[in-house]
């Protein structure tokens, strides 16, 4: 990842075609300021990783999968093992 | 009325029982309506938050009196998106085959509101990890 100081008012130039500009920093929350194409996507990155996450929660959301990770025994097994 | 559902099959819900989702959740904004399923074997730790749109599309959510020392500051936002009322609120939880790699979402939890039976995900201000592993350092049962 590179590293750079800039002060409110500096701005970085990404690609010669994306601006990111420190445009005030009052204590521990700065606000910048983005000037890219409108094909280029811009998302606070807790927001993409939420949506990751929502993806695999959803992906693994199954009674099944949750007994067998716990280690308890699923409603079929409990029949299985309730038949013998 | 009746909603289909891929892992508990027809399942009997009341109008009260359906959370409006008006926020949306992120990745999943087609969708709007949830109900929470409860499984006995798990106590109310582990809730299904299921569509009732797609039979398919299920979250596990995970109560947050599992965590220590979590203190989500929602309700500003809550109240603003969802209006006043009684609150709960979920962690979204992805499960893994081996348990030490589980985690839960503490930056974004779910937000339910009892009395108007509206829903959101609300990305929280406060610095909590988006994987927390719930069962750090616990051995394989």
């Amino acid at each position: 990842m590179l590293i750079l100081s800039r002060k409110p008012g500096d701005s970085l130039l990404i690609n010669d075609i994306i601006e990111v500009k420190v445009i005030e920093a009052n204590g521990d929350k700065i606000k910048l300021g983005i000037d890219a194409p409108r094909e280029v996507k811009i998302l606070r990155k807790e927001l993409k990783l939420t949506e990751e996450s929502n993806k695999d929660s959803s992906a693994s959301a199954t009674p099944a999968k949750l007994h067998s990770m716990l280690g308890m025994k699923s409603a079929e097994e409990k029949d299985e093992s309730n038949k013998i | 009325m009746k909603v289909l559902t891929r892992d508990f099959g027809e399942v009997e819900v009341e109008k009260e029982d359906i959370f409006t989702f008006e926020e949306k959740i992120y990745g999943f904004e087609e969708y709007s309506d949830f109900i929470m399923i409860y499984d006995d074997d798990f106590n109310g730790e582990y809730v299904w938050l299921q569509s009732t749109e797609e039979p398919g599309l299920c979250f596990i959510v995970a109560n947050p009196s599992l965590i220590p020392d979590y203190k989500p500051d929602f309700k500003k936002e809550a109240v603003a998106a969802l209006g006043k009322g009684t609150y709960e609120y979920w962690v979204m939880m992805v499960v893994k085959d081996n348990i030490q790699d589980c985690t839960v979402n503490l930056k974004s939890p779910v937000i339910i509101n009892l009395d108007t039976h509206k829903g959101m995900q609300l990305i929280l201000e406060q610095d909590y990890p988006i994987r927390y592993s719930l069962f750090k350092g616990r051995k394989e049962s």
